[in-house]
């Protein structure tokens, strides 16, 4: 069953590769540009996972994760985090704010489907 | 959103869960099946989830939840006429002895070595 | 294990594999349009797509596998029937194609990587899956062969407990407050196999007024029945790691396949851990953690392997098998099984080098020594210890087992024994031991001649042998093992031996001896190897042996071996062929003569007398009281007729060679030396009592003694004038080889 995602990147290309991996995989997709862009899809609507990149303008990916985590409507949303070997330091801070599930660039589709089957399958 | 209804039936009290009995819910639903029980529960209880739209673990787990308090004052409690996407999680966690309805009680043991 | 080289050759051969599958697939594609529902047009691309992938996994080419993969399971549901070939279909899998050659294109041919355009590959993937809805099965579970049943939850025909992995977890109170909920992991782990059992585990459970609904209280006993490993399964708890505790069994029948597996594993001496992480029975984040506790544990550190079992990490017999693979490597390190090609001229520049390195280190030390500097000198030590190794590690790579080359004459046996009407065995003994191969190589034509002969002349026929009250079967034996340092080669035959009375006869015939001459019987023998002793046209005539046994002799002589006859009437003929274990380098003996340097190879100094007074009285050779037995002995000076320096003390060596001892004077004793011999030049190659030269650390060359040769020289002389015999008694100074002061002075 078809799961609906919110994929939160500032890089148009990213959220069409993980766009194009997640419908062809037969789930919906809500993107985000950043984190601000974010918290404006929380409007309600049910999400089952929120893939996010670390590094974006305006509201990067740890506050994101804070703001979700605060909002009792989704805060028991799982987050899986998109995120560089160069900002493997970021990783402890985004845990400690609540983010467990990271995926390191460049992934595979295929590992990309499996963490959304594995969060939220 | 979770509700909870509660109907007499011949074979004892009735209580019919809908919408998601998630994460979200557990907190909410769990007030509510403790008034349902009141202080000395006693009898047969059905849970019907026949309107549950949503169920998962941490929903499961209150409904195992549910069934050790009606236990502790030797009440039973039957799980019946679970919707599909219920269904597929109590069978995914084996817990289908939650509504089997041959032996009230007998559900309740397999898992309580 | 493949060099860079092949490894291109290979991916070459691939990428050209690959354009003929692709250009395959597309031919029958083009026949579907006209035909959709030509089977074996089907079944051929498939197989086109199935082969692909096999092969593009050997070469981790993952996104071509990938690739490859969503193509296949299409094309299975099509042959199946699950699937219509419409015409869009058609349309994306030439598409696809057109992918698949594009990637191979991709195929970076020396570093074998594969970039792909990913936007467009995903959205090729993503119009490919969604004609196929079994893509989320992820790559390892394609076609599961052990069971049929997949997501059902009673228990599966084709499989039992046994064949299930056992993965037991137990939850933390917080992973469902942090949005992971089990049962999604649940759900993917039934993608990787069938859960045939599943217990959840609600002891701590408390009931509902008490508990809080958003803490988890739950474990689980899953049995799964996979064709998964290890580290897929745990891979589908990645993300929760941290809020369980996870311990993964293998099924009692896989756990023999792990068995199996470490017991495979090449022999390389590891860490115990990595032996299990090898074999697949344990994981790299378990290890991890097991040496975290063990690490934990300071004061009583325990061994890993009881971390692991505790832990219930690894099975017991996994950790004993992986100890008893410790052990066997440790054990067989020396006789490692891999082996690597290599072009005999790349070992002998490396030979020469180690050659020319043995000189220079020589050279380097002499001069430590002069400048008196004690740090320097024990600089040069060090390093000359370390060349030794090198030199003997580098001569160790030529060896190889002689066997193959013994092995050879299971045929020639064969052969020559029908030709011949006779019934012989032969018979393989030490087929392992090692020589050099340019010995070896060089071995194989008078080894030949020798078997040939011993069928031949040696070995009665089946009549003669019964009378004799022999078995009617012949029996031939290749025999090599070692002997103070050389190689000793039999050849022995039970045939009748050697006929003495006409080798003499014919030697007489021959010229080769006075017809008075008065000649041992082993004497007589050995003119079998004398040149022009046989021809041709008697091969039938002589009753011993002799076709060609000069040309024998010759081979063994280049190769500084000798060669003996051991030869009992009625009984049987043994040829003895004694080799030095390798051409290059030899340990050696320096002695001087005036101001002229020798070396004696090593292995033949037995010891070293200091002679007092010129006992031989200025002759060449005599005799010398040795212990109270006849010492034969020859004055080097004398014999190479070198200026004679008026040196007041005089040393004796007492070599030996075979059973034969003998003893050479010699002006004075310098102690061991590792020496390369260098051939002599085809100007001296016809030199007597020389077998080569070295070079000396001081740049000084050194001639080295070929006591063969020697001795044969020595021993016509003594023989022919035993009233030579001259009895004195040398004062022994050091006994053995490795003597002490002053034979084990430096070389200089």
């Amino acid at each position: 069953m078809g799961k609906t995602i919110l994929i939160v990147d500032d890089s148009q290309s990213m959220r069409q590769l993980v766009k194009m991996t997640l419908t062809g995989a037969g789930h919906q997709v809500i993107e985000a540009v950043d984190g601000r862009d974010a918290l404006t899809k929380l409007t309600g609507q049910k999400i089952n996972l929120i893939i996010s990149d670390v590094n974006m303008p305006n509201l990067d990916g740890i506050g994101l994760v804070k703001a979700v985590k605060a909002n009792p409507a989704y805060r028991f949303t799982p987050i899986c985090m998109l995120t560089t070997e160069s900002e493997q330091g970021k990783k402890a801070e985004g845990q400690a704010a609540g983010a467990k599930a990271w995926i390191v660039k460049p992934f595979q589709p295929q590992q990309l489907l499996s963490a959304v089957e594995k969060l939220a399958g | 959103m979770f509700t909870l209804e509660q109907q007499a039936s011949e074979a004892g009290t009735r209580l019919v869960l809908s919408g998601s009995l998630t994460i979200y819910e557990v907190r909410d639903a769990r007030d509510a099946l403790l008034g349902a029980f009141g202080g000395q529960p006693s009898g047969h209880w059905q849970l019907d989830l026949s309107a549950l739209d949503e169920l998962d673990t941490a929903g499961a787990q209150l409904l195992l939840a549910a069934q050790r308090q009606l236990r502790l004052s030797d009440a039973t409690l039957e799980v019946c006429n679970p919707s599909a996407s219920a269904l597929e999680l109590l069978q995914l966690l084996h817990l289908q002895g939650l509504f089997s309805s041959q032996g009230p009680a007998a559900s309740g043991d397999r898992h309580a070595q | 294990m493949l060099n860079d080289q092949q490894w291109s050759q290979l991916l070459l051969s691939f990428v050209e594999e690959a354009h003929d599958l692709a250009k395959q697939a597309e031919e029958y594609l083009l026949q579907l349009e006209q035909t959709p529902t030509d089977e074996d047009a089907i079944n051929g691309l498939f197989r086109a797509m199935h082969t692909l992938k096999g092969s593009a996994g050997l070469f981790s080419l993952t996104p071509l596998v990938n690739f490859t993969h969503h193509l296949e399971s299409l094309l299975m549901k099509v042959r199946e029937g699950q699937q219509a070939l419409t015409p869009v279909l058609l349309d994306l899998l030439l598409r696809g194609l057109d992918e698949v050659n594009a990637m191979v294109e991709l195929i970076d041919a020396d570093s074998g990587e594969l970039v792909v355009d990913e936007a467009r590959h995903a959205g090729l993937i993503a119009a490919l899956t969604s004609h196929d809805d079994s893509h989320l099965i992820p790559l390892t579970t394609i076609e599961p062969d052990t069971c049929k049943s997949f997501g059902r939850l009673d228990k599966c025909a084709s499989c039992d407990q046994e064949a299930a992995w056992h993965i037991s977890l137990r939850l933390q109170p917080e992973i469902l407050g942090n949005g992971f909920d089990p049962a999604s992991f649940l759900r993917y782990l039934s993608r990787l196999g069938d859960i045939l059992q599943l217990e959840l585990i609600d002891d701590a459970l408390p009931a509902l007024a008490e508990m809080d609904p958003e803490s988890c209280y739950l474990g689980m006993e899953i049995d799964l029945c996979t064709t998964a490993g290890k580290a897929e399964i745990e891979d589908v708890f990645e993300f929760i790691r941290d809020f369980c505790t996870l311990r993964i069994l293998p099924p009692n029948a896989a756990l023999d396949d792990y068995l199996r597996l470490i017991h495979e594993l090449p022999e390389t001496d590891q860490k115990i851990g990595r032996i299990l992480v090898a074999s697949g029975l344990l994981t790299e984040l378990e290890l991890d953690q097991a040496l975290r506790l063990q690490a934990a544990d300071a004061q009583q550190p325990r061994p890993l392997g009881s971390v692991l079992v505790e832990q219930g990490m690894v099975p017991a017999q996994g950790v004993n098998a992986a100890l008893a693979k410790q052990q066997t490597v440790r054990e067989k390190r020396n006789q490692e099984n891999s082996q690597i090609r290599v072009a005999a001229h790349k070992l002998d520049e490396l030979i020469n080098l180690v050659g020319e390195l043995v000189i220079s280190a020589a050279g380097a030390q002499l001069r430590a020594q002069l400048k008196g500097d004690a740090a320097c000198i024990e600089s040069t030590q060090t390093v000359n210890l370390h060349v030794e190794q090198i030199r003997e590690a580098a001569l160790k790579l030529r060896m190889i087992e002689i066997g193959d080359t013994f092995n050879r004459f299971h045929r020639v046996v064969r052969d020559v024994s029908q030709q011949l009407g006779k019934d012989i065995r032969l018979e393989i003994q030490g087929a392992d031991t090692e020589l050099d191969k340019a010995v070896i190589d060089r071995l194989a034509d008078p080894l030949t001649h020798l078997v040939r002969n011993a069928i031949d002349h040696g070995i009665e026929p089946a009549d003669q042998r019964l009378a004799a009250g022999k078995s009617a079967e012949g029996h031939l034996r290749l025999d090599a093992y070692h002997e103070s340092g050389m190689i000793v080669i039999e050849v022995a035959d039970d045939g009748h031996g050697l006929n003495t009375r006409r080798i003499r006869e014919k030697a007489v015939a021959r010229g080769l001896i006075d017809a008075q001459a008065n000649l041992s019987d082993h004497d007589v023998q050995m003119l079998i190897f004398a040149a022009g002793f046989s021809t041709a046209d008697n091969v039938s005539d002589l009753s011993g042996r002799g076709v060609g046994m000069d040309v024998v002799r010759s081979a063994i002589d280049a190769l500084r071996g000798t060669i003996e006859i051991d030869s009992r009437p009625g009984e049987g003929c043994t040829f003895r062929i004694r080799l030095p274990l390798t051409l290059a380098i030899i340990d050696g003996f320096l002695i001087s003569l005036g101001d002229d340097y020798f070396v004696i190879p090593l292995d033949m100094v037995t010891e070293c007398l200091e002679l007092e007074a010129d006992q031989l009285d200025g002759a060449a050779y005599g005799y010398l009281d040795l212990r109270g037995r006849p010492l034969p002995c020859l004055s080097l000076a004398a014999h190479f007729k070198l200026r004679e320096a008026p040196s007041k003390r005089r040393n004796i060596i007492v070599v030996s060679h075979g059973r034969q001892q003998a003893g050479l004077i010699v002006d004075h004793l310098h102690g061991e030396l590792q020496t390369v011999i260098k051939p002599l030049g085809q100007l001296f190659q016809h030199l007597q009592g020389i077998g080569g030269s070295t070079i000396l650390g001081s740049g000084q060359v050194a001639l080295i003694l070929d006591i063969p040769s020697l001795f044969r020289h020595l021993h016509t002389h003594v023989e022919a004038s035993p009233a030579d015999l001259r009895t004195s008694q040398p004062r022994q100074i050091a006994a053995g080889q490795q003597g002490e002061t002053p034979c084990n002075s430096s070389a200089t």
